[in-house]
């Protein structure tokens, strides 16, 4: 009979996730493919801004520099989404999924914790990617006019942190969305879906839709990072409740989904 | 007969899968202290049974109880029930030791376990080796060393034999045989009938989601078709003219003959007062593949008649 403490509740479920996700590879490059990701997309949007936007960088606002480098991270969110989506879908089909329920038989107490392991290392990689793409719109920067971007400039942190916000939320939606899905590609999709129904329904003439946008997810990573600031955008605490809100409900709807089939 | 308390309840499980009713009102129980075979052809329901047992299904009707309670209730499920589903499970690009490891981390199990398990199944040299580079034998290893890591007192093996070499299924068999000795209940699922014959000490059969027989292996083996019996003698034209009527003789090869349709003791009795020389005499065992397709094919006749009628 073995000895030791019995009866594992949340807290073992959680660092068996976290055991589970950090021993691959994969994942423990994630924050380095984010990093490098990010500050590779942001210097080459800031170096072609000249051609497609018609303003050199050294014509940009700092604050201008920086959004522009945040598109880093929107980069480093599709990696994070392909990358959650292969890792839950190989699970699914090798019967890895079964054994982890074997080892957690709560599904809900086992999605959760998968959807804080996601969450948790989203961030991370968020970080990276953000820091090394608001390093290489500095670099990007200095280079074109000697202008030293500083991360203490008035509202320069908050687009920075605000925008990491995304990779946590995006890799939580996409766990759901695969789970239900069972495929990477259902996983990848899905979650897109989400990311673009703010263009989506900002095409829809009139301005009915105007109360709902600010809503929607990516409003209110908007919000948080304080992009385009409006009369209606959510206050940035509020804003980061609404992103939490659909990420719960997210991992919920999975969960039901994943009790009504079975597993 | 059956004294101890079974540890597996297994009470009217259904489940149907669109228009297919892949288990059908099954009603069973595994005692411990012994190897409990499920036996079946491919498609006849044990893996769904399996899996409704182990929680990873949902029944439509009826119960599956571990202890008397189902395995999503059990407060410390990895020190309570050890399951063997899937080789391919452990996902290729972690290591064996990795992989025992966030289990251990999920049942509040010492680390320590997952390297002495690896000892224990042979693998300590493998331990720091991904999965993916593992052949099937070695990744059947490391399910077992996962199934035994809370040394559970309830084992549960799908197909364990499966894919594995000779000297592979002999392991495996001898380490049922050896954790039921323990007092543990071992269930195991198989289609290979011959291999379970040598590791199973009792076994229900499943066909087409109905339990067909639930018995001793031994006696299953034993009570299902026609007595055999080979004999060799130097007087088979009279052993021949005394069993008419009563048995029917035929070549048994080696200058043997198989009496078929009487018992040993009764033959030799008969042959001993009617003065017939025997040099041999060995009751044929019916093999447990045999049993099981003879008890398909009563099974078969039984549901055609029933279809007839």
């Amino acid at each position: 009979m073995l000895d030791g403490p019995r009866k594992p509740g949340f807290g073992a479920a959680l660092a068996a996730e976290w055991s589970r996700s950090t021993t691959l590879v994969q994942a423990r490059l994630a924050p380095v493919l984010c990093a490098v990701v990010g500050a590779a997309v942001a210097a080459l949007f800031l170096l072609t801004a000249e051609t497609t936007t018609g303003g050199s960088v050294s014509a940009m606002s700092a604050l201008d520099v920086v959004t522009t480098s945040m598109l880093g991270v929107d980069a480093a969110t599709f990696v994070v989404m392909v990358l959650v989506a292969s890792l839950v879908a190989a699970e699914q089909s090798t019967g890895l999924d079964r054994i982890a329920l074997l080892a957690v038989p709560r599904r809900g107490r086992r999605l959760a914790a998968s959807a804080l392991v996601v969450a948790g290392g989203g961030l991370l990689c968020g970080l990276a990617a953000g820091l090394s793409a608001f390093g290489a719109g500095r670099l990007v920067s200095v280079l074109s006019d000697g202008t030293s971007l500083a991360f203490t400039a008035e509202g320069v942190a908050r687009v920075v942190l605000g925008s990491v916000v995304m990779v946590p939320f995006y890799g939580t939606v996409t766990l759901a969305c695969t789970t239900i899905a069972r495929s990477l590609p259902g996983g990848v999709l899905g979650t897109l879906g989400l990311f673009v129904l703010p263009t989506v329904l900002a095409w829809v003439p009139g301005d009915s839709l105007d109360g709902i946008l600010r809503y929607l997810p990516g409003e209110a990573v908007h919000a948080v990072a304080g992009f385009g600031a409006g009369t209606d955008t959510l206050h940035p605490v509020a804003a980061l409740v609404v992103l939490a809100a659909w990420a719960v409900a997210f991992v919920g709807v999975a969960h039901l989904w994943t009790r009504r089939r079975g597993r | 007969m059956t004294t101890t308390t079974p540890v597996i309840e297994v009470d009217s499980l259904t489940r149907t899968f669109g228009d297919t009713t892949v288990v059908d009102h099954l009603d069973f129980t595994v005692h411990p202290g012994r190897v409990t075979g499920f036996l079946g052809a491919n498609g006849a329901g044990k893996t769904t049974t399996m899996r409704m047992l182990l929680g990873l299904e949902e029944p439509d009707s009826g119960h599956a109880r571990i202890g008397g309670v189902a395995y999503r209730d059990l407060p410390d499920p990895l020190r309570t029930v050890g399951a063997l589903l899937d080789p391919q499970a452990p996902h290729p690009g972690r290591t064996a030791r990795d992989h025992l490891r966030w289990l251990c981390r999920a049942g509040r199990i010492p680390l320590s376990r997952a390297d002495h398990l690896l000892d224990q199944v042979g693998l300590a040299e493998a331990a720091t080796r991904r999965v993916g580079s593992f052949s099937l034998g070695m990744r059947q290893r490391v399910g077992i060393a996962a199934m035994l890591l809370g040394d559970p007192d309830v084992l549960v093996l799908d197909e364990p034999l499966n894919g594995l070499d000779p000297e592979g299924i002999a392991w495996v068999r001898a380490l049922l045989r050896d954790l039921a000795s323990q007092g543990r209940t071992v269930f195991v699922s198989s289609h290979l009938m011959g291999e379970m014959e040598a590791t199973a000490d009792h076994v229900l059969v499943l066909r087409r989601g109905r339990l067909i027989a639930d018995l001793p292996a031994e006696e299953l083996s034993r009570g299902t078709g026609t007595a055999r019996v080979r004999v060799v003698s130097p007087q088979v034209d009279r052993l021949t003219h005394l069993v008419a009527g009563r048995a029917t003789v035929r070549p048994g090869g080696e200058g043997a003959v198989e009496v078929v349709g009487m018992e040993a003791p009764a033959l030799g009795a008969l042959a001993a007062r009617e003065g017939v020389e025997l040099h041999e005499l060995t009751p044929l065992r019916t093999g447990l593949e045999e049993a099981f397709l003879a008890l398909n094919s009563e099974e078969e006749d039984e549901g055609e008649r029933v279809d007839h009628a």
